[in-house]
């Protein structure tokens, strides 16, 4: 009776909660926008952004708790990150500002992750069902049962770790491309002003020394 | 399979929150993606309370042209499948004339998607392939792990076309240095020989 209970408390351990969230944005100039999420208490919070386009590739990042304090503040930086664990329950926000540029639009991916101890919603039913069903097996089935889920959660949440990785590759990836497409045109746009001045300014000084011996004998 | 009938929710991977936040009257504001062609792309959206405007939502493909037109009055949902690779946009709207409010009205909208294996039903396959719960979250994983192998097939050829791109844009600048030495070096002759000979002809030299 007692490796049950045992069973089942770790059982209850092991059931998580994730929310995910992964988008990109953009930001006008004397502009700032802010997400709302609405947290758990003791849910672990990962966040982190980057600016993909825009000026100098720089933006601010400031993190509120429903009570409004800050709880993080980046001045000016083009990527970042910020874990911490929710004390209070309720809606967070996540305020990108851009109001120290003056023309560049910025273009900003931000990812969010929480990881909440418990189920909710729709699963707390199921675990009603998974309760039952224990109570019939017997011991050794049991621990059986928790060491596979126990595997079973550790591949999960390292598939989870690859994932959030690739998100994060993939955002760096597009902000590099940019970079270098804009490079690319800059070249060619350059190339051809400097050939252009180049050549008018040689001809220029050809037809001005012309002009001077041309028309009168001021030599 | 005795444990065919356990249900272990392991993981909720690719459970989506509803991300919230605020427009204004007469703006648009669009949240995008870069989505890979052929994926299932679905969500829903909802305008939290107080409701004081009335945005449109409006889906853009990579062209900028419309795939689905929705009125947020009541909480939607939409879906669509992706016939191309790109940047797809979701969009909220206010530009469309509104009951005169105070200026400064906003109205706080909280919407989310998800694509590929997250958008997925696995309730659905389980049912259609007779799946106990925990193969069918094994099954989950597995087309998860397929997902992130073509994704990084994927961002290998981006990461060589990017390559390519640097690569070119370097010998451009190197030919470009050349090419301007040499023709300043020959307007330079070209210009003394021009005068030279402008001056002889003259009979000041």
């Amino acid at each position: 009776m007692n490796t049950q209970r045992l069973s089942f408390l770790f059982l209850f351990g092991l059931i998580f909660t994730i929310e995910v969230s992964a988008i990109s944005f953009t930001i006008e100039p004397h502009k700032s926008v802010c997400f709302y999420q609405k947290v758990r208490k003791k849910s672990r919070i990962h966040t982190d952004f980057q600016v993909l386009k825009g000026g100098k590739l720089d933006i601010n990042f400031l993190i509120r708790d429903p009570r409004g304090s800050e709880i993080y503040n980046l001045k000016q930086t083009s990527t970042g990150s910020h874990n911490f664990m929710s004390i209070k329950q309720g809606d967070y926000s996540f305020c990108f500002d851009n109001s120290f540029s003056t023309v560049s639009t910025k273009e900003v991916n931000f990812n969010f992750k929480s990881h909440t101890r418990g189920m909710f919603g729709a699963n707390a039913d199921k675990m009603q069902n998974v309760q039952e069903y224990l109570e019939k097996e017997k011991a050794s089935t049991q621990e059986h049962i928790v060491k596979l889920s126990s595997t079973l959660e550790k591949l999960s949440e390292n598939i989870d770790e690859v994932r959030e990785l690739q998100m994060y590759l993939k955002a760096r990836e597009i902000s590099h491309r940019n970079t270098s497409e804009s490079t690319n045109s800059r070249i060619l746009l350059w190339s051809l002003i400097a050939t252009f001045f180049i050549a008018a300014a040689s001809i220029a000084q050809i037809t001005y020394l012309r002009n001077i011996f041309t028309k009168k004998r001021r030599v | 399979m005795k444990l065919k009938n356990l249900l272990f929710i392991v993981c909720l991977l690719g459970l989506v929150t509803a991300l919230q936040f605020d427009i204004g009257q007469r703006e648009e504001k669009c949240i995008y993606e870069e989505i890979e062609h052929d994926s299932l792309v679905t969500g829903d959206f909802e305008l939290m309370d107080p409701i004081l405007l009335h945005p449109e939502f409006i889906i853009y493909n990579p062209q900028k042209q419309v795939i689905q037109k929705k009125q947020t009055n009541q909480p939607g949902k939409f879906a669509f499948h992706t016939d191309q690779t790109g940047d797809y946009h979701f969009c909220f709207s206010t530009k469309k004339p509104q009951p005169s409010l105070q200026s400064g009205t906003i109205q706080r909208v909280s919407f989310n998607y998800k694509y590929g294996i997250a958008a997925r039903d696995y309730e659905d396959i389980a049912k259609k392939e007779h799946l106990g719960p925990l193969e069918r979250e094994i099954r989950k994983m597995q087309d998860q792990v397929l997902e992130i192998h073509t994704d990084i097939i994927y961002a290998k050829g981006r990461e060589e076309a990017m390559r390519n791109t640097n690569e070119s844009t370097n010998s451009r600048v190197m030919w470009f240095s050349i090419l301007s030495i040499l023709v300043l070096f020959t307007t330079g002759i070209l210009q003394v020989y021009y005068l030279k000979g402008f001056f002889k002809k003259r009979k000041i030299i």
